[in-house]
């Protein structure tokens, strides 16, 4: 099944030069220490913690409504400290999903609901089914896919996953259309951002 | 992945006569057929940990049960323990009344958070490593009948062995006994057995005494009644299992668990050997070295958005047809008749048998593939776009082309309803029989291959016909 247009007016989104888009309802604290790296879409309700320690997302990103990108703190006898968090490329970020991990590889795939614990690893090529509770400190190997709570691997994702994700976060990029505004009966529904409040 | 663009949805007919979707199947180029996991021959490359990701080679491997040495898993939730360092006060071994701080480590599940403290296990000073394994009681019980086996299986291939050589080679044997030689035949089978000759020799094979059933079982423990039962610390099957030497049955009893290894593995074309997937050695690598993909060969199908389907209504259905090889292909939808389809795979099956026992070795071991049988059954009727369509080749600078390529091509606005890149969409229409209430379409993909194996002698351009089943959708009664 291809991916269907979605439409995004004009006024709610920030468009970058590089070309990310970026929802003026989403909260990115710390922007200086937030790097989008191209084409990255930033949905509505999407808090990225960049106040904490430096956030860093690849290119062709899909980081969808009310997810926490929040990077991992370590505790140590003198207080704690926070690391910084990177993104590879080519990754989607599910609905509401919690993301405290050290590291993210390139062509990832995380589920809606998920809480990816302090401090995990997501090797590259690696798929967290939606509902998926990872427990802080796990490393998610290539290839694999990781289900329940707490997460174990469930399953094994193709060889051609690589290009799937390519494949799957371009085409989200290109069905994510801007309009001028949106027709009055998709404004009532609830995919219309609301500026949230902080 | 299979979920990312409903993927499932769309299935090709693998040569073995299963139907999966096109990223589950591999295209051999040197035999041109659809193979998929069912009918390849599966090697493992490499064994490597999923927590530390450190390579293992395969006589450590089995020489530790497939298990890691440094990583452990919960044994009350499954999920890696981590270690966790404190410092504690010790009596300094110089001066006794004095007190040092000394940093000791212990395994904890950030889970559920279980420790080694739990059940009383020593902190260790160092940081990996220096758990003790947990002896089985019945170890050495099984260790001699493991050696009690092995020894009587050397006897038997020894016997077996003799009886094949005396049965082939009598006059060459007597003769050497008959002059009391050194046989060097005899020799070279019985070297790699010295080994275990010496361990598994007939005095050790008698000392084994069998064990007696008896009618007698001991009774139940006295305390077994007036105990109350506390839940809690009694260990879930699952617990149990995940242990299987030694199932614990008390929470107190749970001991740290080596975590199990992974494999990354190669697959080969049974009929031609030849590889089909090879990853790299390195366990946290993507790439792969050899890849034949059916997603890298196969013009790929998907449905462009979802019907409704109503019964005995002719439905449009909108289909994208993507080339994924840097080669133009010219592409034909056919009729799909499942019964002429099952006889062709048969009768395919057998050919391949034959011509492949022609023309390779005898060293080559050819696995016959027993034809799978598949419901192929279609619930609706399609009408398929006729002629043939040109797909444009894969281009990856394509993406930063404004410029629209469909001009160049001279398309029915019948059959292709739009053109994108590489990519076809085109229009089918589909009546739901009546009796049916989730749609199945299916037809042949008859498309022009560009063979880029090096040895191909013949025309590189070559048809192929793969049978493809849609699901198009659940039919809603009108």
């Amino acid at each position: 099944m291809e991916l269907e247009d979605s439409y995004y007016p004009k006024a709610q989104y920030i468009e970058t030069a590089t070309g990310n888009r970026v929802s003026r309802a989403s909260v990115l604290c710390g922007s200086q220490n937030i790097v989008l790296s191209g084409k990255v879409i930033v949905l509505n309700g999407v808090i990225i913690r960049g106040d904490l320690a430096n956030v860093r997302v690849g290119r062709h990103c899909v980081i969808s409504s009310r997810a926490v990108i929040r990077p991992p703190f370590k505790k140590f006898s003198k207080g704690v400290a926070f690391f910084p968090l990177h993104i590879g490329d080519h990754v989607y970020i599910g609905e509401g999903s919690i993301i405290n991990a050290a590291a993210v590889g390139s062509y990832v795939y995380i589920g809606k609901n998920c809480v990816i614990g302090r401090r995990c690893v997501l090797k590259d090529c690696c798929m967290i089914a939606d509902n998926t509770v990872l427990p802080p400190e796990t490393v998610v190997p290539p290839f694999a896919i990781y289900t329940g709570s707490p997460a174990r691997q469930t399953g094994d994702l193709p060889e051609a996953t690589q290009d799937l994700m390519t494949d799957y976060t371009r085409s989200c990029y290109h069905h994510f259309i801007r309009v001028k505004d949106l027709p009055p009966q998709a404004r009532e529904g609830a995919n219309v951002a609301r500026l949230v409040d902080v | 992945m299979a979920h990312l663009f409903q993927g499932d949805r769309i299935r090709l007919l693998c040569s073995c006569g299963l139907l999966k979707p096109i990223t589950a199947i591999y295209f051999c180029r040197h035999c041109l057929k659809l193979r998929c996991g069912n009918c390849v021959s599966h090697e493992v490359d490499t064994l490597f940990c999923p927590n530390c990701l450190e390579n293992m080679p395969s006589t450590e491997a089995r020489l530790k049960k497939n298990r890691c040495a440094n990583c452990f898993d919960c044994p009350s939730c499954g999920h890696t323990l981590s270690t966790r360092a404190t410092s504690i006060q010790t009596p300094s071994p110089e001066d006794p009344s004095k007190t040092v701080a000394r940093k000791v480590y212990y395994l904890a599940c950030t889970s559920c958070r279980w420790t080694t403290r739990d059940v009383g296990l020593k902190d260790q000073t160092v940081a990996t490593g220096g758990w003790v394994e947990q002896d089985n009681e019945h170890y050495k019980h099984l260790q001699s009948l493991l050696e009690h086996y092995r020894s009587v299986a050397q006897q038997e291939k020894l016997e077996r062995e003799k009886k094949r050589f005396s049965h082939r080679k009598s006059s060459y044997l007597s003769l050497s006994d008959k002059y009391s030689l050194p046989s060097i035949l005899g020799r070279k089978s019985l070297t790699p057995l010295s080994p275990f000759a010496h361990k598994g020799d007939v005095s050790q094979t008698s000392e084994m005494t069998p064990l007696e059933a008896t009618a007698e079982v001991e009774g139940l423990p006295e305390d077994i009644f007036t105990e109350e039962v506390v839940l809690s610390s009694v260990t879930t099957m699952e617990q149990r299992l995940s242990s299987p030497e030694w199932q614990p049955e008390k929470t107190a009893d749970l001991y740290p668990l080596h975590k199990h290894i992974l494999v990354k593995r190669s697959l080969r074309c049974r009929h031609c050997e030849h590889n089909l997937s090879k990853p790299e050695y390195n366990p946290s690598s993507i790439k792969f070295k050899i890849q034949l993909g059916a997603f890298y060969h196969v013009p790929e199908v998907r449905m462009v958005r979802q019907v409704e389907l109503k019964t005995g209504v002719e439905t449009g259905v909108q289909l994208s047809l993507c080339n994924p090889t840097p080669h133009d292909m010219t592409v034909a939808l056919l009729p799909f008749v499942p019964e002429a389809s099952e006889v062709s795979l048969q009768k395919a099956g057998e050919e391949s048998v034959e011509g492949s026992s022609l023309n390779t070795s005898s060293l080559v071991r050819v696995v016959e593939i027993p034809p799978e049988r598949t419901d192929l059954k279609l619930t609706a009727d399609v009408a398929l776009p006729q002629g043939q369509l040109i797909l444009a080749a894969r281009d990856d600078t394509a993406e930063y082309d404004d410029q629209d390529s469909s001009p160049n091509y001279k398309d029915d606005p019948q059959v292709v309803a739009w053109r994108r890149a590489n990519k076809v969409g085109v229009n089918l229409l589909v009546t739901p029989k009546p009796d049916a209430t989730y749609v199945r379409v299916g037809f042949v993909l008859r498309y022009d291959y560009t063979n880029t194996v090096a040895t191909a002698t013949e025309s590189r351009t070559v048809t192929l016909n793969i049978p493809v089943m849609v699901d198009v959708g659940p039919v809603t009664q009108s």
